[in-house]
């Protein structure tokens, strides 16, 4: 546990050094934040013509939900923006060590390959969180001028957690893979998308392999989360979507020691 | 505190260290030589625990480096060929976190680096940024990364590659100084260096172990396949006498005065023994023709001979 920390406190410093994390994490704020508003005024716009339709027949406003016309799309494409931010964040994390021959120097101090493994994957998911920190403000905004459900806020930022951690496990594993950074990026956004668009066409297809697709796929899985919904089923995946790819980062650590 | 026993490492289907065994007991500076490619980086990150052997076995201060992997690393230190830091980092930082991996903190940590940085001329260097720093102060940042954690076991990849002949020296006497606790393993191309740092060396060529012994005995006289002859008479019929003598390969006239000439006498055969008799048959057939013998002395061997000779041979057989 001790050494887990050692790590992650080493690869928290060099995150905030380098002007890279920086660059792609300012770009999801900025895209968020762009998207945020677009969602909020087009929500307010609407609203505002269907009261003034509504009063030119003489009838009462509608109500209009903003949990479902803020709230969810917001959440939705925010999971979107982090399939491009996890693997440039986690590129580095272990192809550069293996690239420098570093991994040599930290397999030779008396550290596991898992307590590595689970220093760096700790470093990337704390990373993205407290970038997100800030988005918590959008949603201040929305309770003072509107009357969001916190229910639905909570279990969107609670999906937000289990997609980051998914993600950047996913980016760890491809980076264990290769010794360079560009080909962990450039195969860790092909994995990410794979994992977002790989659902089925339709919803109407139930066919065996249409479901066995549907159930992989990241985005349908957040979408509940997004919606207000925590299904155990959801949480499942999540949490063996990570098992999985910290035992393939793991395996491809060790196998280090056979190949050389 | 260094076991090697019958180490042999394929990678598919190279292999790059076979059947090796060598031990360094307490105190000991083990040089280990071999030309480029001889598999000595190969040896000494199996002994980091870098690399799983296929065959054999080594093991630090009495741990198997694979078997019970983590105590054979918390006695080691171990300093790649590759100098692996993060550009990022200060020296002091750098350092500090390689001594936290080995559970070293606080007081303990401070008294380490203040004992380390000026041991390896880095006391000035301790906040600047790692990336910033020339290839002498980060090959230094690299030695005492592997110092920081005080091991017993010390195993040092070229470790006075890139430094200035000042720092050379430096280097060297701190890893001299280590010698009474510490047991060293030093991977080196400079041959001088050798003799001057180690108490025993190893030498291995295409992945096989070709010598292990001390410095002086590898150097020594029994061994060399020249020697100088110092003999009263004409050059000419002198040089013709030596060359008729059984087992002498070459003779080349050194210098001349009067009428005493020397000539250096080189043998065939390429071993010590064989040396001898030639030399007997060179003494015996001088005087034969009634020539002066005044002089004749066998050349000590460089080690550069020495490892030119064992890895040559290698390589012809």
């Amino acid at each position: 546990m001790r050494n887990i920390l050692v790590v992650f406190r080493r690869e928290m410093r060099s995150y905030f050094v380098s002007p890279a994390a920086y660059a792609v994490l300012a770009a999801l704020l900025a895209l968020s934040g762009w998207y945020f508003y677009e969602l909020t005024v087009q929500f307010v716009l609407f609203a505002q013509s269907a009261t003034e339709q509504a009063m030119m027949f003489q009838q009462m406003p509608p109500v209009l939900n903003v949990n479902l016309l803020v709230v969810r799309p917001w959440f939705n494409i925010v999971s979107q923006l982090l399939l491009f931010v996890a693997p440039i964040i986690t590129m580095k994390l272990l192809a550069e060590e293996r690239g420098t021959g570093r991994l040599d120097v930290l397999m030779s101090a008396p550290l596991t390959e898992m307590q590595l493994i689970l220093g760096k994957l700790l470093a990337g998911i704390v990373l993205v969180l407290l970038f997100l920190v800030p988005t918590l403000l959008y949603q201040v905004a929305l309770f003072a001028y509107g009357n969001p459900e916190l229910g639905q806020i909570a279990t969107g930022y609670l999906g937000l957690v289990l997609h980051t951690a998914a993600l950047i496990g996913l980016g760890l594993a491809i980076s264990a893979l290769t010794g360079s950074q560009v080909v962990a990026a450039v195969a860790g956004f092909a994995a990410s998308i794979a994992f977002w668009v790989i659902g089925p066409r339709t919803s109407a297809d139930t066919s065996f392999w249409n479901s066995i697709l549907s159930n992989v796929s990241l985005l349908r899985h957040f979408v509940n989360f997004s919606s207000g919904v925590v299904e155990t089923r959801d949480l499942v995946f999540y949490a063996t979507f990570l098992i999985y790819v910290v035992f393939i980062t793991h395996r491809s650590v060790e196998s280090q020691r056979w190949r050389g | 505190m260094i076991r090697v026993e019958h180490l042999t490492k394929r990678f598919g289907p190279v292999t790059a260290v076979e059947d090796i065994t060598f031990h360094a007991e307490k105190g000991e500076i083990l040089g280990f030589l071999g030309p480029n490619g001889a598999g000595k980086t190969t040896t000494m990150r199996i002994l980091a625990g870098c690399l799983a052997a296929t065959e054999g076995s080594a093991s630090i201060a009495g741990f198997d480096t694979f078997e019970s992997s983590l105590e054979a690393r918390r006695n080691l230190g171990y300093l790649p060929e590759q100098i692996p830091l993060y550009p990022e980092m200060t020296v002091g930082e750098y350092l500090a976190f390689t001594a936290e991996l080995r559970s070293i903190r606080g007081r303990v940590l401070r008294q380490r680096l203040d004992d380390v940085l000026p041991r390896c001329g880095l006391a000035d260097v301790r906040h600047k940024i790692i990336g910033r720093l020339s290839r002498g102060y980060r090959q230094r940042v690299g030695l005492a990364q592997a110092l920081v954690h005080n091991p017993p076991v010390l195993i040092l990849d070229e470790p006075t590659v890139g430094l200035d002949p000042r720092q050379i020296v430096e280097v060297r006497s701190l890893i001299r100084s280590l010698a009474p606790e510490h047991t060293v393993l030093l991977s080196t191309h400079v041959l001088p260096e050798v003799s001057m740092v180690c108490s025993r060396v190893v030498i291995i060529d295409r992945g096989r172990l070709v010598a292990e012994d001390t410095p002086q005995n590898l150097t020594s006289f029994g061994r060399s396949t020249r020697f100088v002859v110092e003999v009263e008479g004409p050059p000419v019929e002198v040089a013709a006498v030596l060359r008729s003598v059984n087992g002498v390969a070459q003779v080349d006239l050194l210098e001349a005065k009067g009428n005493v000439c020397r000539h250096r006498v080189r043998c065939a055969a390429e071993d010590g023994r064989a040396n001898v008799e030639v030399r007997k048959g060179v003494a015996e057939a001088v005087i034969r023709k009634g020539f002066g013998l005044l002089e004749l002395q066998p050349e000590r061997m460089t080690l550069e001979d020495v490892f030119v000779r064992l890895t040559t041979t290698e390589a012809a057989a």
